[in-house]
């Protein structure tokens, strides 16, 4: 039986794959879509935040005291950070090998950051940015 | 004053304890994880939800902001404790409790105050969202209070904290923006802001 602070970490994960999905479909991120459509990526991505909720609260009684095994505020902070980044290394995996015909296609500015994101894949834009200051570096 | 709070508590926890889903839901709703980590998947959201540059600079200096206000909420309602405690309701009256015992200060409520905080983040983000952010802030103090963990002034005092905690955070960005210019600039270079 897994404690509460890695049921926590898995319901932070789930729900956080969701949230940057809805949050990438309002963006416009396409190199961060799991699905090409943003309707379709804004559902599923609502689904996912209600599947971690579901899976978290359905599963077991989860109003523990932090003296009686449950997690308290810092801890709860930890997880949660902890939870969004393999939700963000996740998504940009996932996406980054689905949408190979998005990789070559556009001019990286590295001004923008994530807004690179709406034309290429998160491993295409971090490959040219350290390929960039590599060349910017030895000049 | 506080005859008011203690009646007023116990006339709405008069309602625990009458229906098995009733209960059930707000003890889900209720707990330490749900809003908490509901408002800051918002605010997640709203770090890649912006369309333009702008309004996504825009957008992540809130989320400093509301992570910031948290802090300083957090720290407020330590304070407070440090100086003043207050008991629980179910120390002093006979409780419907759906929740587990907290051995800390009723007064303030810092869950309240955490979500608040997190709330106003996103309404100075985004108005529409941030009022639903409110919503649900005022739903979990409700909440909290039918379940028999505060009475309602606790409650108040939370949302005042986690407000004020929020207008603080926010003269503090103003103030670090330099810095929080230079960390997004890094994020950029990662990809990442």
């Amino acid at each position: 039986m897994l404690p509460l602070a890695a049921d926590y970490f898995i319901f932070v994960f789930i729900s956080a794959i969701g949230a940057i999905q809805v949050g990438a479909s309002y963006g416009k991120l396409k190199g961060i879509f799991f699905f090409p459509s943003i309707i379709i990526s804004r559902l599923v991505g609502g689904l996912s935040v209600l599947i971690g909720i579901v899976w978290f609260y359905a599963t077991k009684h989860r109003n523990i005291n932090d003296t009686e095994g449950g997690i308290d505020a810092n801890d709860q902070a930890l997880w949660f950070f902890l939870g969004v980044t393999a939700a963000l290394i996740f998504t940009f995996v996932i996406t980054s090998i689905s949408h190979k015909k998005l990789s070559g296609k556009s001019q990286i500015n590295f001004e923008l950051g994530i807004q690179n994101l709406k034309h290429s894949t998160y491993f295409f834009a971090i490959k040219n940015n350290i390929i960039f200051r590599t060349k910017k570096w030895w000049k | 004053m506080v005859e008011i709070d203690q009646k007023l508590f116990i006339w709405i926890n008069s309602f625990a304890g009458k229906s098995s889903i009733v209960d059930n839901l707000a003890s889900i709703l209720c707990s330490d994880h749900f809003f908490p980590v509901l408002l800051s998947l918002l605010l997640l959201g709203l770090w890649f939800g912006a369309d333009t540059l702008k309004n996504r600079l825009r957008s992540q200096k809130c989320v400093f902001m509301a992570f910031l206000g948290l802090a300083i909420a957090n720290l407020n309602v330590a304070l407070i404790n440090f100086i003043f405690f207050r008991d629980r309701p179910f120390n002093n009256h006979e409780v419907t409790l759906l929740f587990y015992e907290p051995t800390d200060s009723s007064f303030p409520s810092n869950a309240i105050a955490a979500t608040t905080a997190l709330a106003c983040g996103v309404w100075i983000a985004n108005k529409r969202l941030g009022s639903i952010s409110f919503i649900a802030v005022l739903i979990f103090g409700f909440i909290r209070v039918f379940s028999g963990i505060h009475y309602p002034i606790d409650i108040l005092g939370g949302l005042m904290i986690g407000i004020l905690s929020t207008l603080v955070a926010r003269y503090i960005i103003k103030l670090l923006d330099p810095i929080i210019m230079k960390i997004i600039k890094v994020g950029r270079i990662l990809i990442l802001a």
